[in-house]
């Protein structure tokens, strides 16, 4: 049977709030890490899912829900990021704050907020939240090889870095 | 998998769990929506946004060559560039601009050629910085090079492929558009974007042009024309002001447009302003599916190209990383994907893995992908059909270039690869050890790729919307 506007509206916006339920920690994380801040970083998945129930009517379907989302939560992130730089007076992303109180974040994170941002924001949605490269690519509107091709760029920088630090 | 991605995987998971004082609030997010919405709950509003929706921000990608479609009418000779494609444009570089290239050259294991002459073909000053542009050939590629001295300053390569030049219905290409250079002040705006002090956009252009026009927010503006190419340097341009058409004028007076893509303005463009407006063109669906696609001359180990030995740095270096190649026996061998090209390909069989590799003076590219899987499908390609036998990359690396890099591998049911352009043409893409690197016009996307068997029926089929 085929559902009216609202009935498929009313049905998305339920999707919506399993969707925020179910990954919350991975939408929070890669806010997180793309703000450099845990406060900035709840505010974006907060907002970001406020905006995707505003504009549920725009969702053509013609990618996975979660990938739409995604798209609105990186695109929120990022803007809040440089918001939050120019209100600060800086001119780049704020670094990150501490976690859970350490000061020690691992080495790895440190070198990958120092990629490119397209770079950075692929190597989060990847491993974070654990996205293939066919739903980056629907989050983010590019192409499933240009995916594979940030990443490779991304994990040869990587590689370089891992080389300079004596073990 | 490689080992940056095991280390990153490791390192990142140990950052659970997630700070205690974060919790998911769904509530909250109902009361933050602004606009009636079908949500069942409440949603007054509590509380202004601190989050401002609005700013695009820069996307600077890599460097690229190019090539124009293959099939396209040939509206002229190669005399009209003879000067390029005898690799005598201009004048002779100075010996000492000649030291630097060769120089900077040298650093990598597959740059041009040693011996590569680089032409000057013309110099101007803006915004206290100096550009002097040059070029040369290489193989099947011409190339521009811009070097800006100054306190901003950079140098800028991006080339184009011979054939681009003999399908071109234009009397002249762009190559380049809006390459910037240096910004000015400190304290960005609130999209976080500084004004940049200048902004490049230069090409080639054929014996009979008399000018070239550039046209961006205001009237069109005369490009420097000399030594068969063309410079123009906006000086302290608007921030986010693009080009937004280029024009040929030629000996006659009359003026051609150009095929032209505007460069993209901030990171969060990363759908780059390429699609023409006009219908994708060529056929749909597929004739035949194929499944378990292979490379069976990679499989049984045949001797094609030529091996890679710790000579070949880079490749060398990629497949050495790969985590089991100790235990495993790793088969490699690098390939020239089109005859007389700079760019070489690697194939290498590893413990059920193929991997992919392109190397050479604007090419950087490694990974692998289980066997298995690879020529799948839909799980790569998201193709609009079914199981399909390539796996490719599309990429611009700076969003400046005219031409996106088109390259990958393709199993062995792959008898010819096409791409279908929104002039009409076809480029047919070169396949030579199951290997392919090419360049696509940007201003003739959307495209569609299509694949045929042997027999010519079509077994692959996608259309890609951008690069």
């Amino acid at each position: 049977m085929r559902r009216t506007p609202s009935q498929r509206t009313s049905l998305q916006v339920s999707e919506l709030e399993a969707l925020y339920k179910q990954r919350f920690a991975a939408f929070a994380r890669v806010a997180i890490s793309l703000t450099g801040s845990v406060e900035l970083g709840q505010e974006t998945v907060q907002e970001a899912f406020a905006r995707a129930i505003e504009q549920i009517e725009r969702f053509r379907g013609d990618c996975p829900l979660e990938a739409w989302v995604w798209r609105i939560v990186v695109n929120t992130a990022h803007t809040g990021a440089r918001r939050a730089a120019y209100e600060s007076g800086d001119a780049v992303v704020p670094e990150p704050e501490e976690k859970n109180g350490r000061a020690d974040l691992p080495t790895v994170q440190l070198w990958v907020r120092s990629l490119p941002e397209r770079q950075r924001t692929i190597v989060f949605l990847r491993y974070w939240a654990d996205l293939d490269y066919r739903s980056i690519a629907d989050a983010l509107e590019i192409e499933v090889g240009t995916v594979s091709a940030t990443l490779s760029a991304a994990h040869r920088s990587l590689r370089q870095l891992i080389e300079e630090v004596p073990r | 998998m490689i080992d940056a991605e095991t280390l990153i995987r490791e390192q990142l998971s140990g950052l659970d769990p997630l700070p205690p004082t974060l919790s998911a609030n769904w509530e909250d997010v109902l009361s933050r929506v602004q606009c009636p919405a079908p949500a069942p709950r409440e949603r007054a509003r509590v509380r202004p946004r601190r989050l401002v929706l609005a700013a695009t921000v820069t996307a600077i990608f890599a460097i690229a060559c190019f090539a124009t479609p293959l099939g396209a009418a040939i509206g002229r000779g190669l005399g009209d560039f003879s000067d390029w494609i005898s690799g005598s444009p201009g004048t002779p570089a100075s010996p000492e601009d000649q030291q630097v290239f060769e120089q900077e050259n040298a650093r990598s294991w597959n740059g041009f050629p040693t011996g590569t002459q680089l032409r000057e073909l013309l110099q101007t000053e803006a915004a206290g910085m100096t550009f002097k542009l040059f070029g040369f050939r290489s193989g099947d590629s011409l190339c521009l090079r811009l070097v800006v001295s100054g306190q901003g300053g950079g140098t800028r390569t991006s080339c184009a492929p011979v054939s681009a030049l003999q399908q071109l219905n234009e009397p002249a290409l762009v190559v380049d558009a809006d390459e910037g250079f240096g910004t000015i002040g400190k304290t960005p705006p609130p999209n976080g974007y500084l004004p940049q002090k200048a902004a490049a956009t230069f090409g080639i252009v054929s014996d009979g042009v008399k000018g070239v026009l550039v046209a961006g927010e205001g009237d069109d503006q005369q490009a420097l024309v000399g030594g068969n190419a063309f410079l123009y340097v906006a000086d302290h341009p608007a921030l986010g002001a693009r080009v937004s058409s280029v024009k040929a004028i030629t000996g006659d007076g009359s003026e051609v447009a150009l095929p032209f893509s505007r460069a993209p303005f901030g990171a969060e463009d990363m759908t780059l302003d390429t699609p023409s407006g006009r219908p994708v063109s060529g056929p749909t669906g597929i004739e035949r599916k194929v499944e378990d696609g292979t490379i069976a001359w990679l499989r049984r180990h045949e001797e094609r190209g030529q091996a890679v030995t710790a000579k070949e740095a880079d490749p060398y270096r990629d497949v050495s990383e790969r985590r089991d190649y100790a235990e495993s026996d790793v088969f490699a061998r690098l390939l020239t994907p089109a005859e007389g090209g700079a760019t070489r390909a690697l194939l290498a069989w590893s413990s059920g893995a193929i991997c992919f590799g392109l190397y050479g003076p604007a090419d950087r590219y490694f990974d692998c992908y289980s066997a298995d899987e690879v020529f799948a499908g839909d799980r790569w390609l998201g193709g609009e059909v079914g199981p399909s036998p390539l796996q490719y990359s599309l990429t611009i690396y700076y969003g400046s270039d005219q031409f996106a890099r088109f390259y990958g591998f393709v199993s062995d049911d792959v008898h010819e690869l096409d791409l279908y352009l929104t002039d009409g043409s076809v480029q047919k893409v070169e396949i030579r050890n199951n290997v392919f690197a090419t360049w696509i016009d940007r201003s003739m996307f959307p495209i569609r790729i299509v694949s045929r068997d042997k027999q010519g029926a079509i077994i692959g089929n996608k259309v890609v919307q951008n690069p």
